[in-house]
């Protein structure tokens, strides 16, 4: 399976362009999406899974046009929006009967027996016939999940999944991804927060206002970041300037004063260990570099 | 069908949703319980509704669905409009939107489970209504209306609703915005176009005629599938433009295409529908404006008279075949050319025959043109055969009723009838003169009013095949031959008739002979509702009759005509109108009276009801009647009410105003056997109908002024002061009104001619000249020379003035007093007043007494049928009168009413209840009238100056809009074509926000003994009465106080309704202001002192307020006299 996103553009009524000049290729395995809010991430999943149709570009499927074969394109895909907080008169084992009759389950034994085996794997059993709105964040995101499988898609758009989880429930999801990643599937995860990446993903872009920065492996942005990450010891007061003169991305208390990570091409005045970035290290780094750049160019434009 | 499961899914998963929310289980809950709450108070056996509500085998199931209606209209509109909000605003939506499935096939299911959830709950109203209907309610049951009215009224406007909501709701994208549309319109529809152009508007089918008939179910079919099949189509329409333009995006292509073939098609056939309602409605206008201008152009040729007349008739479906033997007569004093007939125009001539030979004819629309091959000669006759065939066209039918009024709405509670003229099908035939069915001579009488408006008497046989299990029902002497298909009836009339009418169709009979007249009645299979509350009557039947038509005949001064009497039970939508010309109505047939089905629209046909109040009289009163004497009265009230109009009883307080249809005998009387003929005075013999009518009818009514402020003839006197009879008649606009004037002036001629020439030898006079005048048309002139008793009386003047005249006598009355006297050795009560006419013209009064003695009775009048009074008087009042009456009675006097007919009065009719009687010793007893001419400056007093509300010095000081939501409940439920009337009625129950007029006689007055009232207030509102003083000094300051009377039923309800406690003034003087206070506690009706002020000369005032520590407040008149 194969996605090819081709000059995708996106600008809304209001005049706002939420995505421009857009080429991908995603193939099977687990493709991350990671950028900042408002970096049009949601946009482009809604585009992927046909709910909103681009501006300009094109994108395919295994060659097969989106906007000329939506009804076979729709039988692939599975989708679980940021937001899932409806349906909630239904009980937990409608919702996915329903959504099971939708992806054309019509025999009704086999669709119950599928329902139960969805909600058993999903850890729901116990919630069958719980109201949806009784279920917890963890349980919703869970059914979001079964509800998105359960018609066996080949292509699974994930959108910002982890919001709002507690570590536990985080920890599960991901799981449960990294164990769909193993089947000939597209997962497309699109998210903003690094850590739903780093432990799956063989292939990732970069989403920032709208355009693809970046479109590598993982391990090739950590490269990317590789001598631009330090660790050091400062006190309460070096803080508070490192802080004005560097990214910072982590502070750990230390015996005296704090141990901070941080972001700097190189760090001359003060004793300071290169070390080992991981993904989140280099993604901030690469923001940091891309932002800068930015500025640089706008301050020539405006020259 | 790859995506059936899918939308089935859908529509099961969308119903669901619906269900369970709490919102739509509220409300629906909510309506389940008042609609079983208002089926237990309207439609079940202990309920205690009006008859005319639950009557009918359609009136529950209708009343049920269409409250239903209105109510799952406009959630309706809440539901879809909130499911597609939600699809379109929340995120999680999209886990649907992404699946494979047309966005037709998404949408639909939607709609589907939404309209199944509602069907349901019209569903569920439906069985609860049936429950109640068929086993708990007396009401005749039959299941065809539930479907039919589910059908035709529901699923309509549900699938409308929810199709406009849906397409405004994906073009506006604003639930509110959407609801606030669609809620208007529900608004507007109900409120304010109701059934304006044909009802087109009417979404809920509120105002749509429509009603189900156990005779001939609906009789307007095909008009409710065009209407209501234009917002079922509209909505489909609606509902396929929705699946194209929702907001995701779509998948399939055919079915895109599908839809939008199915939006194109449904909303263009809506559109042609609606039109074609419109134009059908509009085309019916024009259709009758065509037969009226060529009837106007024939008016004034000569016409030959019909003699005789053979009709044989048969009749398949709506399919009518008929030859007519006519033997005709010229009686004008010129040969006729061609001879002039009128027939209905969907009956189609084919040929025209006299003797062997064919004769040449042209038939134009209704008018059909016969050629004889010679002239006819006058006083020469001949016969023509006639064969026709064809339908009836009901729009011939009532010509001569303008349009607003034939398009007025039959309503019945909440239903509205269509109202039809004949009937013709298979199974059930109603035919009357109206209709056409056979040919007349010339112009069928009032097409071409006030031209043409007499009728032949014709010597009618009929003959009719029928199905054995049908009954034909005509006039004359009816004879049954069995044939192979069926049965033949033939019918030969004894006695020349004005009209002939035939009704076929599945009949029960009964009958009883009373001095060799056969009376019997004629109701449908299962109709006989009546028939417990009468099962008693057995023998005393025949006596009761014979006594009631006694009474009647002894009255009247006439005498029944026929050998026979019917009353036959017809179909609900079946209508008639009174007319300008006759005061026969086509419920009325020579020997034949029609009951509408059930007698649902009767005044004492609610038998269950007459029994309940008798057994509550029966209780009060501490006696027990037998169910002999229980089954007479109701006989005798029913007899009264609805047959003979001499008893004022009525159940239903508002639905005689309003609908037309009379099932009053009177014409068998009058319009059947006599006709006065009067090219000057075309309304003379309406006049004298009239009159006779009145001779026997109930006094007249003023209940309804509490509901309508004034009654008819009130109305008609306020604009007969502007208008006379004749300019009246002449302006085609208002026939309602015109009707309620000529019936107030019709009578009132006979009545002052009798005043004039002395009422006994008048009344003799008449039933003489009647009763040798009988079945044929007579001049006026030969009327005019037996009435008048001497050369000097101008008997045509007092007609000319009658209908010229704008003038009208005025009564003031004064110095009443009752007391008793000693009369010899008897003590007998006295009752003096001075009456007094200035105007003028001379006019009549008639005063009434009815007598404590028979007052005491427990029984009310109306229910014991005797209602005239025990003592009465006409009294003359010449122009320029005044006269001292004085009446001795032997039993004390309880009640007087003075009826002043056509005057300036108003009220028109004055009450007055005397209380004890005092003897006073020493004063001459004095029965008779002692007259004195009338010199107006007699009454002035020098030094007395009043101010009337009536009067330039009257003023509202502080006027203040009446509130909107009252605005609008009073457009709801007030009649939509009031006359417009200066005065309100004296609503207790409904006190107006801001002074308004009303009159009542206790209200100072000259004629008009008005007043205003409003709701107690805070002291804001004010009123003031102006004087101008000749001069300065010490003047008594008077408030006339008006002690009303409110209705018995209203006093029991609510304490302290009277217009009692304190009423607060503030009196301008020569030294500024004084608050003063009336002490109403204190006071008595009539003139009582406010205050003794000195006033300078020049304007001074006198203000009220509106504080009141009692519900209402009046303001009557104020009166300055110099000490």
């Amino acid at each position: 399976m194969r996605i090819t996103i081709t000059d995708l553009e996106k600008r809304y009524r209001g005049g706002k362009q939420a995505l421009r000049d857009i080429n991908l290729e995603i193939e099977s395995g687990m493709f991350g999406l990671l950028g900042p809010n408002g970096a049009g991430k949601t946009t482009l999943m809604r585009i992927l899974v046909t709910l909103l149709k681009p501006t300009a570009g094109q994108v395919s499927v295994d060659g097969l046009d989106l906007q000329k074969y939506r009804r076979q394109i729709r039988r692939l895909f599975g989708y679980l929006p940021q937001e899932f907080s409806l349906f909630s008169r239904f009980r937990t084992w409608e919702f996915l009967d329903y959504v099971a009759t939708l992806d054309g389950v019509k025999d009704r034994k086999r669709r119950l027996a599928k329902v139960d085996q969805m909600l058993d794997q999903f850890g729901l059993f116990a919630a069958r016939d719980r109201r949806v709105s009784k279920l917890s964040g963890g349980m919703k995101r869970r059914l979001g999940i079964a509800q998105t499988l359960i018609g066996e898609p080949r292509i699974i758009v994930v959108d910002e999944p982890t919001v709002g989880l507690d570590p536990e429930e985080r920890l599960r999801f991901r799981n449960i991804v990294a164990d769909l990643s193993r089947r000939d599937i597209i997962i497309v995860l699109s998210t903003h927060i690094v850590g739903d990446i780093s432990s799956t993903c063989s292939d990732m872009a970069l989403l920032n206002e709208g355009k693809i920065v970046f479109n590598d492996s993982p391990q090739a942005l950590i490269d990317c970041a590789r001598g631009q990450v330090w660790t050091l010891n400062a006190s309460d007061y070096e803080l508070d300037d490192l802080k004005g003169r560097y990214p910072v991305i982590s502070t750990i208390p230390a015996e005296q004063g704090y141990e901070v990570r941080l972001i700097a091409t190189e760090i001359t005045d003060r004793s300071a260990q290169a070390v080992e970035p991981n993904l989140e290290d280099a993604y901030i780094a690469f923001m940091q570099t891309f932002a800068a750049e930015a500025n640089v160019l706008s301050e020539e434009v405006d020259w | 069908m790859i995506y059936l499961a899918a939308f089935l899914s859908v529509a099961r998963y969308e119903a669901k949703v619906l269900l369970r929310s709490w919102s739509f289980r509220i409300l629906s809950a909510l309506a389940l319980v008042i609609l079983i709450l208002m089926n237990i108070g309207l439609g079940s056996k202990v309920g205690r509704a009006p008859y005319h509500f639950s009557a009918l085998a359609g009136s529950l199931p209708l009343m049920n669905l269409k409250l239903m209606n209105v109510f799952v209209g406009i959630i309706a509109v809440f539901f879809a409009s909130d499911w597609l909000k939600r699809d379109y605003r929340h995120d999680s939506t999209a886990v649907v939107h992404v699946r494979s499935i047309p966005n037709a096939h998404y949408v639909l299911g939607k709609v589907g489970g939404t309209v199944v959830v509602f069907l349901a709950l019209i569903l569920a109203v439906a069985v609860i209504g049936f429950i109640f209907h068929a086993f708990l309610s007396y009401t005749p049951f039959s299941w065809q209306p539930y479907l039919y009215y589910i059908l035709l009224v529901n699923l309509p406007t549900l699938v409308f609703m929810i199709g406009v909501t849906l397409i405004l709701m994906t073009l506006l994208r604003s639930q509110a915005l959407v609801f606030i549309l669609m809620l208007g319109y529900a608004l507007l529809t109900l409120i304010f176009l109701k059934s304006h152009l044909f009802a087109l508007f009417d979404v809920f089918a509120f105002f749509q005629p429509l009603f189900y008939s156990d005779f001939i179910g609906f009789s307007n079919l095909g008009e409710l599938l065009r209407v209501r099949g234009m917002y079922f189509c509209a909505g489909i329409g609606a509902i396929g433009a929705t699946t194209l333009l929702f907001r995701r995006l779509s998948q399939s292509r055919p079915a895109n295409i599908l839809m939008a073939t199915v939006a194109i098609v449904s909303l263009s056939a809506s559109l042609i529908l609606g039109f074609s309602h419109l134009e059908s409605g509009l085309a019916a206008g024009e259709y009758r404006q065509t037969l009226k201008s060529l009837s106007h152009n024939v008016a004034e040729l000569p016409k030959a008279k019909v003699t005789d007349c053979s009709l044989d008739l048969e009749f398949k479906e709506d399919h009518l075949n008929c030859m007519a033997d006519l033997r005709i007569v010229n009686q004008n004093s010129l040969s006729l050319d061609s001879l002039l007939f009128s027939i209905n125009p969907g009956l189609k001539v084919t040929s025209v025959t006299s003797g062997n030979s064919e004769i040449d004819y042209r038939q134009v629309e209704h008018l059909l043109w016969i050629k004889p091959h010679r002239p006819l000669l006058p006083d020469s006759m001949m016969t023509l055969a006639i064969t026709y065939a064809g339908t009836i066209n009901q729009r011939y039918c009532y010509l001569d009723i303008a349009e607003e009024r034939l398009e007025k709405t039959y309503r019945l509670f909440l239903y509205s009838i269509p109202k039809v003229y004949t009937v013709l099908g298979s199974d059930y035939l109603l035919l009357t003169a109206e209709s056409g069915f056979y040919p007349m001579a010339g112009l069928s009488p009032g097409v071409a009013f006030p031209r043409q408006t007499s009728r032949h008497f014709v010597n009618f046989s009929l003959t009719v095949p029928t199905a054995s299990d049908l009954k034909a029902l005509s006039q004359g002497i009816c004879h049954v031959d069995t044939t192979a298909a069926g049965l033949k009836y033939t019918f030969t009339s004894e006695q020349p008739l004005p009209q002939l009418s035939l009704v076929v169709g599945e009949y029960e009979e009964r009958s009883i002979t009373v001095d060799s007249i056969t009376y019997s009645l004629y109701h449908r299979p299962g109709h006989a509702y009546y028939e417990s509350y009468f099962e008693e009557t057995g023998d005393t039947l025949t006596g009761l009759i014979r006594e009631l038509k006694d009474d009647y005949e002894m009255q009247l001064g006439l005498e029944y005509p026929y050998l026979r009497l019917a009353l036959v039970e017809t179909p609900i939508q079946f209508y008639s109108y009174k007319r300008l010309w006759s005061l026969a109505q086509e419920m009325v047939q020579p020997e034949i009276v029609f009951i509408p089905e059930l007698g649902a629209i009767g005044d004492a046909t609610d038998f269950r009801r007459l029994q309940r109040i008798a057994r509550r009289r029966q209780e009060r009163a501490n006696q027990e009647d037998s169910p002999q004497e229980l089954a007479a009265q109701h006989f005798t009230t029913f007899v009264k009410t609805d047959l003979l109009g001499s008893s004022s009883f009525r159940l239903n307080i508002r639905s005689r105003d309003r609908i037309d249809p009379l099932s009053y005998i009177i014409p068998n009387y009058t319009s059947f056997v006599m006709q006065i003929t009067s090219d000057r005075w075309p309304v003379l013999n309406y006049a004298l109908e009239s009159y006779i009518f009145s001779k026997a009818a109930a006094p007249q009514q003023t209940g309804g002024r509490r509901f309508q402020g004034l009654t008819p003839t009130e109305r008609a006197n306020l604009r007969l002061c502007r208008t006379s009879l004749a300019d009246m008649l002449a302006s085609p606009e208002k026939q309602d009104q015109r009707q309620a004037i000529l019936a107030a002036k019709g009578a009132y001629l006979p009545t002052l001619w009798a005043a004039q020439v002395g009422p006994e030898w008048f009344a003799a006079r008449l039933d003489t000249f009647l009763e040798t005048h009988r079945y044929r048309a007579i001049p006026a002139e030969s009327l005019f020379a037996s009435l008048s008793p001497a050369d000097s009386f101008a008997v045509e003047e007092l007609i000319e003035s009658w209908y010229h005249d704008t003038t009208m006598a005025g009564y003031l009355i004064s110095d009443l007093e009752c007391y008793n006297v000693r009369d010899g050795e008897r003590t007998r009560s006295q009752v003096k007043f001075t009456i007094t006419n200035p105007e003028p013209v001379a006019g009549v009064v008639e005063v009434g007494f009815r007598t404590r003695r028979r007052e005491m009775r427990f029984m009310p009048r109306w229910l014991r049928g005797d209602e005239s009074f025990d003592v009465s008087r006409t009294i003359l009042m010449p122009a320029a009168t005044t006269k001292e009456i004085g009446i001795l009675f032997d039993d004390p006097p309880a009640e007087m009413t003075l009826e002043t007919y056509v005057s300036r009065n108003l009220p028109s009719v004055v009450r007055k209840r005397f209380s004890e009687l005092k003897l006073r010793e020493n004063v001459r007893p004095f029965d008779g009238e002692v007259s004195a001419y009338y010199d107006s400056d007699s009454i002035k007093t020098a030094g007395e100056y009043v101010v009337d509300n009536e009067d330039p010095g009257f003023t509202v000081v502080t006027e203040t809009e009446e509130n909107l939501l009252r605005r609008l409940i009073h457009g709801l439920f007030d009649s939509e074509d009031e006359d417009e009337v200066p005065y309100v009625p004296l609503r207790f129950w409904d006190l107006p926000g801001n002074w308004q007029p009303t009159t009542a006689s206790e209200f100072y007055g000259r004629y008009i003994h008005s007043g205003y009232f409003k709701e107690a207030g805070d002291g804001s509102q004010v009123v003031a009465w102006n004087v101008e003083l000749a001069e300065a000094g010490d003047y008594d300051i008077y408030y006339h106080v008006a002690e009303l009377r409110m209705p018995g039923w209203w006093r029991r309800h609510r304490r302290g309704s009277q217009d009692r406690g304190k009423k607060h003034f503030i009196v301008y003087h020569e030294d500024g202001s004084d608050e003063a206070a009336l002490d109403l506690d204190l006071s008595e009706s009539g003139w009582n002192l406010i205050g003794t002020y000195r006033l300078s000369a020049g304007v001074n005032r006198v203000e009220l307020t509106d504080q009141a520590s009692t519900p209402f407040v009046t303001a009557d008149a104020v009166k300055w006299v110099k000490r």
